[in-house]
């Protein structure tokens, strides 16, 4: 019986070590392969009791085992795709650049390339400047859940600052 | 065909993950039942496990751990108002791109 448990034991971790080994090549973190293992041992106890109550054998975690994925399954990736922001492209995407916030980056770069514009030419350019670093901050608060909404908070925050810093 | 597939269902496994959650807060194998409840939304814990651990990084779902009676502590996960926000902004993909398609189909039909 104990060795029964043991043996139980041990196979749940090889199964697990697997799978740490696969999302260590996939690139996750320690916490996350943490997650995902803890999960999966979670449902491999449910399983096993379910099956077996609490005299599980080698046999009943095996049975157990041929139902889960292979460890290989889990390098299939998870990476979140990088979404490079939308500089270039048609009219029709300003829609989708509203939303993935980076319609506010643009706006917090054409107020600092106005800026530059008015530093060169020495016109004054602040009240230009400080409507659309408004208006690019926010676009970003709109956008606030994407990384280029909140990219577009920092920048137009930070172009406030300055012109504010500048002009006083 | 297959690979086909596995790549549009990899493509919704998230949203699907996120709407599941809506319901309430659920634990790993808890949400993969609840999924798989759901007449062609059955998908793996070699899919939905690793989403959940990057979910969690994002902030886009919290995590509670509670005394499981089988093993170690269950790790309990709910949306994030983050979660839930990113949620209507992929419903809202997800719907153009069905009504995108569905045009399609219905061009086809005429």
């Amino acid at each position: 019986m104990t060795d029964d448990k043991a043996n139980v034991q041990q196979r749940i971790d090889q199964y697990l070590d697997a799978i740490d080994r696969v999302l260590t090549g996939e690139g996750l973190s320690r916490t996350e392969r943490r997650h995902v293992t803890d999960d999966v041992e979670n449902q491999v106890r449910d399983m096993l009791a379910q099956r077996a109550g609490d005299t599980a054998t080698v046999a009943d975690i095996e049975a157990v085992m041929a139902e889960l994925d292979e460890p290989e399954a889990y390098s299939q990736g998870d990476k979140a795709p990088e979404e490079p922001p939308a500089f270039v492209g048609d009219v029709s995407s300003w829609d989708r650049r509203l939303d993935d916030g980076s319609l506010s980056v643009m706006l917090a770069m054409l107020g600092l390339a106005v800026l530059i514009i008015g530093f060169i030419f020495r016109a004054n350019t602040s009240i230009a400047v400080f409507v659309i670093e408004v208006a690019a901050l926010v676009l970003g608060v709109m956008a606030r859940s994407t990384k280029w909404g909140r990219l577009g908070i920092a920048r137009s925050s930070l172009m406030l600052i300055v012109l504010v810093l500048a002009t006083s | 065909m297959r690979s086909w597939i596995a790549q549009l269902r990899k493509g919704v496994v998230e949203l699907c993950v996120l709407a599941a959650l809506r319901q309430g807060e659920a634990y790993g194998y808890q949400l993969l039942q609840r999924l798989g409840a759901i007449d062609g939304l059955a998908v793996s814990e070699s899919s939905v496990y690793p989403i959940l651990a990057r979910l969690t990084k994002e902030g886009l779902v919290k995590v509670r751990a509670a005394a499981s009676p089988n093993g170690p502590p269950r790790r309990y996960y709910r949306l994030t108002a983050m979660g839930r926000s990113r949620l209507r902004e992929m419903q809202h993909h997800f719907n153009d791109l069905q009504q995108g398609v569905n045009q399609l189909f219905d061009g086809d039909n005429k």
